[in-house]
């Protein structure tokens, strides 16, 4: 494979794993009950 | 039949400077930048877990990005030399695997994702690094027949010559005489070659120990000498001609070690070794 090309997917591939993951995590960052002691009740 | 002959036209040695920025790694440092937001809120949420995940795994990405620095650094070096062993440690491969958990532990207790899709995540993560990266080169360089002497041995000779010849160009730094610095500049040039050619033919290296050992060291002792005097009182004429002199002997030695080297004659430059130290001592330079 050469190397541009070898480069170029892995680049791809990080933007997707890594950039996801955190992206991912900071739409999640909203607060959450760490202990888990007041669930929220379904209505 | 003619073979080539590689040692013939050595390639200029060059020691490239510390770059005061380096782009490698950087990448690592700006893909996961939204930890630093996502740990901001956490903060603001007062979510603990957010806190700690996200930035512990932006921590970790940062260790991977120096490790990864620290690892192209080393292998740029293997590149450039032509016998050396390989890398000690294999930081490229550590910083693919600390990225690859980082991303993981992100993507399952950061983002909530389940575990084999956070397993996928990490994989992922670590066969990117792994494309764009590669891992560390892991066999030694060395010449066939390395006529007696180990890569290890001649890695370490040429290593420490090498921290002579920095060692002058650092004192001649410190001189403010255009005249002696073109000199010693033509000296180190000279000396740097005769590294290469060593580099390409270590059955040399017996005929250049006194070289290496002694007069490299002694123009490096006489250099520094001069350049601490030159700072301190206002010199004289004579000891200014003197370490003209000396100059003058240590580049004629320099440039007849390297033509012998090229010439690979057997004959060894005693002789004008011992009339040039004979000359440092009754300058009294050294």
């Amino acid at each position: 494979m050469p190397k541009l090309l070898r480069k170029f997917l892995g680049l791809i591939l990080l933007v997707t794993t890594v950039g996801l993951a955190t992206c991912q995590s900071l739409s999640k960052a909203e607060p959450i009950n760490a202990l888990n002691l007041h669930p929220k009740q379904p209505r | 039949m003619n073979t080539p002959n590689i040692h013939r036209a050595p390639q200029r040695y060059i020691k490239k400077p510390k770059p005061w920025f380096s782009s490698s790694g950087l990448l690592l440092t700006i893909l996961p930048f939204a930890c630093i937001p996502a740990t901001i809120a956490a903060f603001s949420k007062g979510n603990l877990p957010g806190i700690i995940i996200n930035a512990g795994g932006y921590a970790l990405f940062l260790f991977a990005a120096n490790l990864m620095r620290r690892g192209l650094n080393a292998e740029q070096a293997y590149e450039t030399k032509r016998v050396t062993p390989a890398p000690k440690w294999p930081l490229k491969t550590l910083a693919a695997l600390l990225v690859a958990f980082a991303t993981f532990v992100i993507a399952w207790l950061g983002a909530h994702n389940a575990l084999l899709v956070a397993i996928t995540f990490g994989s992922g993560a670590f066969l990117g690094m792994y494309l764009n990266y590669g891992f560390d080169p892991r066999t030694e360089k060395n010449i066939l027949g390395g006529h007696g002497y180990t890569t290890e041995e001649i890695t370490q000779t040429i290593g420490e010559a090498e921290k002579v010849i920095l060692s002058i160009e650092a004192a001649n730094n410190q001189i403010r005489n255009a005249e002696f610095n073109k000199r010693i500049e033509r000296i180190c040039d000279t000396a740097k070659n005769i590294l290469v050619e060593l580099e390409a033919n270590p059955a040399a290296i017996r005929r250049t120990r006194k070289f290496l050992l002694v007069y490299l060291e002694g123009a490096s002792k006489v250099t520094a000498g001069y350049a601490s005097t030159h700072k301190q009182i206002i010199l004289n004429n004579d000891l200014e001609q003197n370490f003209r002199n000396v100059l003058d002997s240590i580049e004629t030695v320099f440039k007849e070690q390297k033509e012998k080297l090229l010439e690979e004659d057997l004959f060894d430059l005693d002789v004008q070794m011992e009339v040039l130290a004979t000359q440092l001592k009754n300058e009294g330079v050294v």
